[in-house]
């Protein structure tokens, strides 16, 4: 008979391309969630045509072997055999990494699939953040369903590598950070728990997550820690996705205040959306009656958790993924993956006519920037308490004398450029601080530079954009005569 | 009082200074260093000796000690901070070889220094140790002392170069964001030697002069001019902004996760509270070490501030009024200061702190937290007692707002014992791109620590203060008041007393970190094995009748929940009849979480 693991594993090998072409179905309603097929549409969001599905290759002897031994013994050392085998299936592709240790010296490991450093999505199982009442809800793996659903959705990349080029082109620009091994406290011999929730332990909402119960202070966890300092340091990250949240088993979910984070809302009811195809019954049938467009159900998730630090303090979008413990619980996640890579802030510059004399050794040079991606280029809640940190646009090969960004009257506000050393030797850089991009949002620029390296016609200047957890972008523009 | 202003020619200001040296030197000859509170006692540890200390020299003394008594003073290790620096730390305790290993006692901590500014904070915290030691043994042997002199040795080794800084450690920081670390530090402007503050006049400024010049207040409406205000330099990296991204750090003292706020602002709060090893381990020496009681030694003033960064920890720590107001009559008694009152954090330091390391050791750790500033405007008079003369009247013909009541108080301060020395009068400076500033303020540290010469007399009181406190923590002690055998029938009637001063919960009993409850109060199968069992609720105590077997309890609770004992002597009676063959010992035991407990065995 097969395990729950070995059933979902086979079912993300076959379901991969269906993931993929699911990526751009229409939101389905009621009765298209019912159906129990991939949705029918052959033409992906990013326009590329999808590929015929095909049988997938059983997996090698090496990875079938350590999914054995991690579904029967749910050891560290089986997690990480499992996550080396899928490193080796992809070298190109695929990286274990050591997101640092956790309790007595247990390390954190997850799977990186896709280019080193570029923006991406990190998916971060549910029981990263779920209370050990919590866990036994989150299907028949119990603690580890939620490990168990992120290695399927691991090994469904994978496999979507080898034959989906489409998959590998948006993987050459995009990252997927599978944090299988999050929770090493839970994998055999399983440690005696710590005197509070280590999944109330992240530091965000201050005294009110030591309050229910997250410890003395945020982070005393070692596993929290390293997550949390994993987590910061991963600036190219723009979202986060909970595969199997405790109360969303069935749902997908916002992460607090929807109303106050339109972008972010309209990710998760694509997601739900998504997903809904995937559903054997209606998910979240309860909502579904509610109204006309109910949205995702809004759920505030525990003082303290991974989902919560990563959205408030962070500022990662957060969507969450159903785990209903059913052969396609791979394919849900697969789908809300698809629609959260697709939702990329990521900036484009253009640049209007070219580079035009306005004095001796001063160049003008006028710029539209836009956020051609799905989520602003910050949360709504770093906004909202000024902790964003804006578009930066820096100019190279000459010196930014003074800026200014167009206002919706169309006028021009004049910003002060900032100088930044780059060490004794190199020259200062000068960028201008633009401000944050709502999702389509464009604003023209206008630049005053001089000292152009060559200074003559057809000498180029070099402008790029970027933001925090934003693809930036950049440009060159020719000098001209032109007036 | 000195005015810049009214000072019109050259000669007169020569003259005045003159004068203000002379007087100074005077007052210097007058204020004879006090006794020490400690000088009149013998000690085999060797003492502290005045004047400020380095680290290398806090570290051979505490070595010292430990070589002097190596079974009841032992090493703490701590991490090192984010410069490389290791702060020494000691334990110790009184008892034998027969006594509860130090680890396991509850604690009193005493922390010098945090805010890696108080050089006087940390000599506070060396003196009061040294204080415990010379009595050692006559100190309770069921508490431990743990001290850590220099509990921000980054800071601190900055302030022993004479450095005027906010105390942040070593840790790299961007504090404006802009991708580079310390690129627009303080600079000396006028080439006088000094890093001083600088008002950047501006329309919209929150800042303005008082009516007495030195000093500058929040700005009302209809007040010019108006300044922000920085540290002294030049806009070093172009941004608009001047010196906001100077050495960077952590500030210690902001980084614990009461009310913690970050890492927006200057990043002085750290990336997450906690963040720093050695904040963290200090954290979780506290909560390893059950501490009872924590003090730390620095601030500038003058008195005794209790939990209260943020209004949160400050209604925390309202629920403790009576143990802090003992805290602060305790220290008026020992160094003779006028005031005994003992305000919340924010209200002493006169602005909002989050993070700060008392509000989290009272609301998370559950101890009786407290911060002690040796140092502060009434610190020290003319006469080296306590400044207690009148305060000088604003002077009417100016206009603008008052100072407010600690900057009159360091107005006296400068005027009566430093003689206008160490206070740079504003003068404007030009910044070169057309915005006038003015640069003046504090000179050599004497606001946050006071002059050596003064040193002594601020540390006055200091030892006595901490062993009073320490003598006033809560004790129990079992009394017995009948105790009569007839046949095998025996008749007991016993009293469970708090001998000592507090309560026996202290610190909010730990409202954000209580233990669970056992469950076992008044179960009779809860006969015998009291350690490890706790109270509900810390400092709820627990009197437990242990008998030779379970059904020999014929009237009567086992275990008996007391709840909190008061201080000065409150009690509770109980009373069993127990059947006990003539030789069969009878055990009482009162537990109050960490803070006491007791035993007595009987023989009826």
């Amino acid at each position: 008979m097969m395990s729950p693991l070995q059933r979902t594993s086979a079912a993300a090998i076959a379901g991969l391309s269906a993931l993929v072409l699911a990526s751009s179905a229409t939101p389905a309603g009621p009765g298209a969630a019912q159906r129990p097929g991939p949705p029918a549409v052959q033409q992906s969001d990013a326009g590329f045509a999808a590929p015929a599905p095909r049988a997938p290759a059983p997996l090698n002897a090496g990875s079938a072997s350590g999914l054995t031994v991690w579904h029967t013994e749910r050891t560290l050392g089986a997690l990480e055999l499992v996550l080396r085998e899928c490193a080796a299936r992809a070298p190109d592709a695929a990286r274990l990494i050591d997101i640092g240790p956790g309790r007595e010296g247990r390390r954190l490991l997850g799977l990186e699939i896709g280019r080193r450093g570029a923006p991406g999505v990190v998916v971060v199982p549910g029981n990263v953040q779920c209370s050990p009442g919590e866990l036994a809800a989150l299907g028949a793996g119990g603690p580890h369903a939620s490990v168990d659903a992120t290695l399927d959705l691991a090994l469904a990349l994978l496999r979507g590598l080898e034959h989906d080029a489409a998959l590998r082109a948006r993987l050459e620009q995009q990252r997927v950070v599978l944090l299988v091994g999050a929770r090493p406290d839970l994998c055999g011999p399983a440690l005696a728990p710590l005197p509070f929730d280590v999944t109330r332990n992240f530091p965000v909402d201050g005294d009110l997550a030591l309050q229910s119960g997250g410890g003395p202070y945020p982070l005393a966890a070692p596993g929290a820690r390293a997550l949390a300092q994993w987590l910061d340091g991963e600036r190219s990250l723009f979202a986060a996705l909970i595969v199997g949240a405790p109360a969303c088993a069935g749902e997908v979910l916002s992460i607090g205040d929807t109303a106050a984070d339109a972008e972010e809302a309209r990710l998760l009811s694509a997601c739900a959306a998504r997903a809904q195809a995937f559903a054997l019954s209606p998910i979240g049938e309860a909502n579904s009656t509610a109204t006309e467009d109910p949205g995702p159900p809004a759920y505030v998730p525990g003082y303290g958790s991974v989902s919560r630090f990563a959205r408030l303090r962070l500022g990662l979008a957060v969507a969450a993924a159903p785990l209903l413990g059913d052969a396609r619980d791979v394919e849900r996640a697969g789908a809300a993956l698809y629609v959260t890579l697709d939702a990329e802030p990521r900036l484009e510059l253009a640049a209007v006519g070219r580079a035009r004399p306005v004095g001796p050794d001063l160049w003008q040079i006028d710029l539209v920037v836009q956020n051609v991606g799905g989520l602003g280029t910050a949360n709504p809640v770093h906004v909202r308490e000024r902790r964003a940190r804006g578009v930066l646009l820096t100019v190279r090969d000459a010196e930014l004398v003074v800026g200014a960004v167009g206002s919706d009257d169309g006028s021009f506000e004049v910003v002060e450029p900032q100088r930044v050393e780059r060490g004794e030797a190199a020259q200062p850089v000068l960028r201008l601080r633009v401000g944050d991009l709502a999702a389509g949002a464009q604003r023209d620029l206008r630049l005053f530079v001089r000292g152009v390296a060559g200074g003559a016609l057809g000498s180029m200047v070099e402008v790029d954009v970027a933001a925090p957890r934003v693809g930036g972008a950049a440009l060159r523009v020719a000098l001209a005569y032109e007036r | 009082m000195l005015h810049g202003p009214r000072l019109s020619t050259l000669s007169v200001t020569l003259l005045v200074v003159a004068a203000l040296v002379a007087l100074r030197r005077g007052d210097e000859r007058a204020l004879a260093a006090p006794a020490s509170d400690t000088d009149s006692l013998e000690s085999p540890f060797a003492a502290p000796t005045d004047g400020y200390h380095s680290l290398g020299e806090v570290t051979l003394l505490l070595d010292s000690w430990c070589q002097t008594d190596p079974s009841r003073v032992t090493h703490v290790e701590l991490p090192q901070s984010a410069s490389g620096l290791t702060p020494p730390a000691v334990l110790f305790g009184a008892g034998g070889v027969d006594a509860a290993p130090l680890e396991s006692r509850s604690t009193v901590l005493l922390l010098g220094g945090l805010d890696g500014r108080s050089l006087a904070g940390s000599e506070a915290a060396l003196r009061a140790a040294y204080g415990l030691l010379v009595g050692l043994d006559t100190l309770r042997t069921d508490l431990a002392f743990l001290v850590v002199p220099w509990a921000s040795p980054d800071g601190l080794a900055r302030a022993v170069a004479g450095e005027r800084h906010d105390g942040r450690d070593g840790t790299a920081c961007d504090d404006d964001e802009d991708g580079a670390s310390g690129e627009d530090p303080p600079d000396d402007l006028d080439g006088d030697g000094q890093v001083l503050e600088l008002l950047l006049e501006d329309s919209r400024g929150a800042w303005t002069f008082s009516r007495d010049r030195r000093f500058v207040v929040r700005a009302s409406d209809g007040d010019s001019p108006r300044f922000e205000r920085a540290r002294e330099g030049r806009d070093d990296d172009g941004d608009g902004r001047w010196n906001e991204d100077g050495f960077g750090g952590v500030q210690l003292d902001a980084h614990f996760p009461s009310g913690w706020k970050g890492p927006g602002g200057d990043g002085s709060a750290g990336r997450f509270p906690l963040d720093d090893q050695l904040a963290r381990a200090l954290a979780d020496l506290a909560l390893e070490r059950r501490t009872m009681i924590a003090l730390v030694f620095q601030g500038n003033h003058g008195g005794v501030a209790r939990p209260g960064g943020t209004l949160v920890a400050e209604l925390a720590s309202g629920r403790d009024r009576a143990a802090y107001a003992f805290l602060g009559s305790a220290y008026a008694r020992a160094t003779g200061r006028a005031s005994s009152e003992v305000p919340a954090l924010r209200a002493a330091r006169e602005r909002e702190c989050p993070g700060a390391a008392i509000d989290w050791l009272h609301g998370a750790v559950g101890a009786l937290a407290a911060e002690v500033a040796v140092w502060g405007p009434d610190a020290v008079g003319r006469d080296g007692r306590a400044n207690q003369r009148r305060l000088t009247p604003l002077p009417e013909t100016r206009s603008g707002p008052a100072p407010t009541d600690t900057q009159r108080r360091w107005a006296r301060w400068v005027d009566d014992v430093c003689g206008g020395l160490d206070f740079a009068e504003w003068r404007p400076v030009e910044l070169g791109i057309g915005r006038r500033a003015w640069v003046g303020g504090w000179r050599n540290r004497v606001d946050l620590d006071p002059p050596v010469e003064l040193l002594p007399h601020a540390l006055n009181g200091v030892a006595p203060f901490v062993r009073e406190v320490v003598d006033a923590l809560p004790r129990l002690d079992i009394e017995v008041l009948r105790l009569e055998r007839t046949g095998e029938l025996v008749r007991l009637r016993a009293r469970v007393v708090n001998r000592g001063a507090f309560a026996t919960a202290l610190g909010g009993a730990g409202a954000l970190n209580a233990p669970k409850g056992s469950g076992a109060l008044h179960s009779s199968g809860a006969l015998g094995a009291l350690d490890g069992e706790r109270a509900r609720v810390p400092g709820e105590v627990v009197f437990t009748l242990e008998a030779p077997c379970d059904d020999a309890l014929l009237a009567g609770h086992a275990v008996n929940a007391v709840g909190v004992l008061g201080g000065g002597g409150a009690s509770q009676d109980f009373e069993w009849l127990i059947s006990a063959p003539p030789g069969s010992v009878l055990t009482l035991h009162a537990v109050a979480g960490e803070t006491g407990r007791a035993r007595r065995d009987l023989r009826p």
